[in-house]
């Protein structure tokens, strides 16, 4: 795992200020919410989609086509369980298929540095 | 306008020609042979009828065996390839510029010839021989990465994109036997189900499909691309696949299987992204993926879904190239592109840091760039036709560009933890990258930003008319929606420890199966095939010495017949034969 060295306070940029990091966040969830206002009002007038692409589904695909076709935050929903579901399932597939960095083409014992096993700690 | 060559001679000539006078001439001439060469062959293009009328032609008509051969066709499938392959080798040599080996440059342009030969060659047999020239160039590429690894990566990939030209070959002749035509068209009958095709159409699928990187049919690609140079990794994302992409829609355009088969390959490298630590593994993914969104246009099949998939062919060549490029010069600068080892390098490579959001924002098809303009045609296509699922998925896959090269690539190679402060390092921070390679990554990205605000200027090229409005307020705020909470999820997931470390590990693909059980197969059959001779030719050593040993007891200098006889032995035996012969003599009178 990588190494999280602890920087000086003056090495620190624009990027890493906390308040940068504020108002990254703040931005992050009014973006959000806009596009889930437009989508609301693009609902209102009808032009969410130019017209049903999934009305003829039955079933749960019926349920998905409907709500594709007029929920208003069909696209936000749908992104952030797309995502989130990639990260959350995703990182497990690790347990079934990683092996050793030298796993096809071994080096010698004493020039491995071992990986660490701590999957679950977060990248920040 | 009129070209200064015969219409016969086919623009892929030039460049190819291009590449092997470079091979003879020190840097400078290399790059300057390079820019002509390209710069040449595009002008010759454009000179083609279907850039101006969009009428397409067919010129070096010759006959072999009784077979009709087409050298050159242009029309406007093959013409929005050719003209992108070209400015894709166009960015290559400026890239190159100061890394390029004799050998990159050299077959870098006559790989970039051989796609745009195979993108313009009107019979099947003209594509086999570009087929097998993009092949044997491009090895020599991954080669050039230098090492034991790219040494036996570059093998497990001649091996693949060999086996790739023998079903090609093998396809040709069986469609050929059954009646079929050289010509390369389309091999769809009826409504484009799998089960129509005939045998030599089937294997010709599989032949493009090895080249376009179908799930399991993929690993070629992750196994050899990271192992190139910074240069060559840039050069190699461009054309394989992407001839492949053009094939498969020449002559599979509307053949149900491959939405299936797009849906799969947009999906799954998306798990493999997250977890790869080498980032330039994980953009061979993210190429993976891309590849999906264009095979699943493909197979939908209408205008629209084509014009999306050669229209993201086009821009997903530029992104990629920019992004392969961005890693490209931070393992210039730094030596590796290991999510582990890299972070903070915006501070130092602020330029290189730019250029890569450029073409992650591309890739993730946010609105005003590159990627928004094309992947909303395939998405129109899907849902056009009604095909929630594969409309589900892309959405998804969407969601995955986003977190492994929308977010991934940028965030832990510029920004993440900084690796580089000279109070831990106790050395100066990397440099900014190259003078050429920030003019190409200057130059890929100003495409990005062009084509994401003019998209007329692509949809001009487009194979057929176009009627699409991407900036309509239904697809930028659906986009938009889709992108900010997927990045909010990002954000949400880090802040909360739940997205996963890098590692430094190998992750198993496909390719596990025939570098490791397969290896333990074939050393035991091996094993075996040496014991059995071993133990065969023991036999015949044995047998072969007994004999040899009895000849030569008998007939050996020292053996019954060669022994000497004293002279009283050898008169009495005279003797007694004389007296035998004189009773003989007496007895019979």
């Amino acid at each position: 795992m990588s190494s999280h060295p602890k920087i000086r306070e003056g090495e620190k940029s624009f990027w890493e200020k906390k308040s940068t990091i504020r108002l990254i966040w703040i931005s992050l969830w009014i973006g959000c919410a806009v596009s889930a206002v437009f989508g609301f009002w693009l609902a209102a007038e009808g032009k969410l989609v130019y017209k049903p692409h999934f009305e003829d589904k039955t079933g749960i695909a019926g349920i998905l086509g409907t709500f594709a076709d007029t929920f208003p935050v069909f696209y936000g929903v749908w992104g952030f369980l797309a995502f989130s579901f990639i990260v959350l399932a995703g990182q497990h597939l690790r347990k079934i298929l990683m092996r050793r960095e030298d796993y096809y083409d071994p080096v010698p014992e004493d020039e491995y540095r071992a990986p660490a096993t701590d999957h679950g700690e977060g990248a920040q | 306008m009129t070209s200064f060559l015969s219409p016969d001679i086919s623009p892929a000539f030039i460049t190819i020609i291009g590449g092997i006078i470079a091979a003879f001439l020190p840097k400078a001439g290399r790059n300057l042979i390079g820019l002509v060469a390209v710069g040449l062959g595009l002008l010759h293009l454009f000179a083609y009828p279907v850039a101006l009328t969009g009428e397409g032609g067919t010129y070096a008509l010759s006959t072999f065996l009784n077979y009709e051969m087409t050298g050159v066709r242009v029309d406007r499938l093959g013409f929005i390839f050719a003209v992108i392959f070209h400015i894709a080798a166009l960015l290559n040599v400026i890239y190159g510029w100061r890394h390029a080996t004799r050998l990159e440059s050299s077959m870098g342009l006559i790989y970039a010839g051989a796609a745009i030969g195979g993108a313009l060659s009107g019979d099947l047999l003209t594509l086999f021989v570009y087929w097998e020239a993009a092949a044997l160039s491009s090895v020599f590429i991954v080669w050039a990465g230098g090492g034991h690894g790219a040494f036996k990566a570059g093998m497990r990939y001649l091996v693949i994109q060999v086996l790739s030209g023998l079903f090609l070959l093998a396809g040709i002749v069986i469609h050929l036997n059954d009646g079929g035509s050289l010509a390369f068209d389309s091999f769809i009958s009826g409504d484009g189900a799998f089960s129509e095709l005939s045998r030599g159409a089937i294997l010709i699928l599989i032949a493009f499909g090895i080249k376009a990187a179908f799930p399991l049919l993929h690993t070629w690609l992750q196994d050899s691309y990271p192992k190139a140079s910074a240069v060559g990794a840039v050069m190699l994302s461009a054309f394989t696949t992407k001839l492949a992409i053009y094939t498969l829609a020449r002559g599979f355009a509307g053949l149900d299987i491959l939405i299936v088969v797009g849906c799969v390959m947009t999906a799954f490298p998306v798990f493999f992204a997250l977890i790869e630590n080498d980032l330039r593994k994980v953009l061979a993914y993210s190429l993976n993926n891309q590849l999906g969104f264009m095979v699943c246009a493909i197979g939908i099949g209408t205008e629209l879904a084509l014009n999306g998939a050669s229209a993201h062919a086009f821009v997903h060549i530029i992104y990629k190239a920019l992004l392969f490029m961005s890693m490209g010069a931070v393992l210039v600068r730094v030596g590796t592109t290991k999510a582990t080892e890299l972070g903070g390098l915006h501070k130092s490579m602020p330029w290189t840091t730019v250029f890569c959001i450029i073409g992650a924002m591309s890739i993730s098809a946010f609105p005003l760039f590159s990627g928004f303009v094309a992947k909303s045609m395939i998405t129109d296509a899907a849902s056009g036709m009604h095909l929630l699922v594969p409309y589900l998925v892309l959405l998804f896959a969407s969601a995955g560009v986003l977190e492994h090269s929308g977010i991934k690539i940028p965030y832990f190679a510029f920004f993440a933890h900084d690796q580089f402060a000279p109070s831990v390092t106790g050395k100066d921070r990397p440099k900014e990258a190259p003078t050429p390679m920030f003019i190409a990554m200057a130059l890929a990205s100003f495409l990005c930003i062009l084509i994401g605000v003019q998209p007329q200027l692509l949809y001009a090229l487009l194979p057929f008319e176009v009627e699409h409005n991407a900036y309509s307020a239904s697809h930028v705020v659906t986009q938009m929606q889709l992108l900010l909470f997927a990045i909010l999820a990002f954000a949400l997931l880090v802040k909360f420890r739940l997205y996963p470390a890098e590692l430094r590990s190998q992750v198993l693909d496909v390719d596990w199966t025939w570098r490791v059980p397969g290896r333990i197969i074939l050393m035991g059959v091996v094993g075996i095939v040496i014991t059995l001779w071993r133990a065969l030719w023991g036999r015949v050593k044995a047998l072969n010495s007994a004999i040899n040993s009895r000849l030569y007891h008998t007939h050996g200098s020292e053996g019954l017949i060669s022994r000497t006889w004293p002279v009283g032995y050898t008169a009495l035996t005279t003797a007694v034969i004389l007296g035998i012969a004189l009773l003989a003599v007496f007895s019979v009178r």
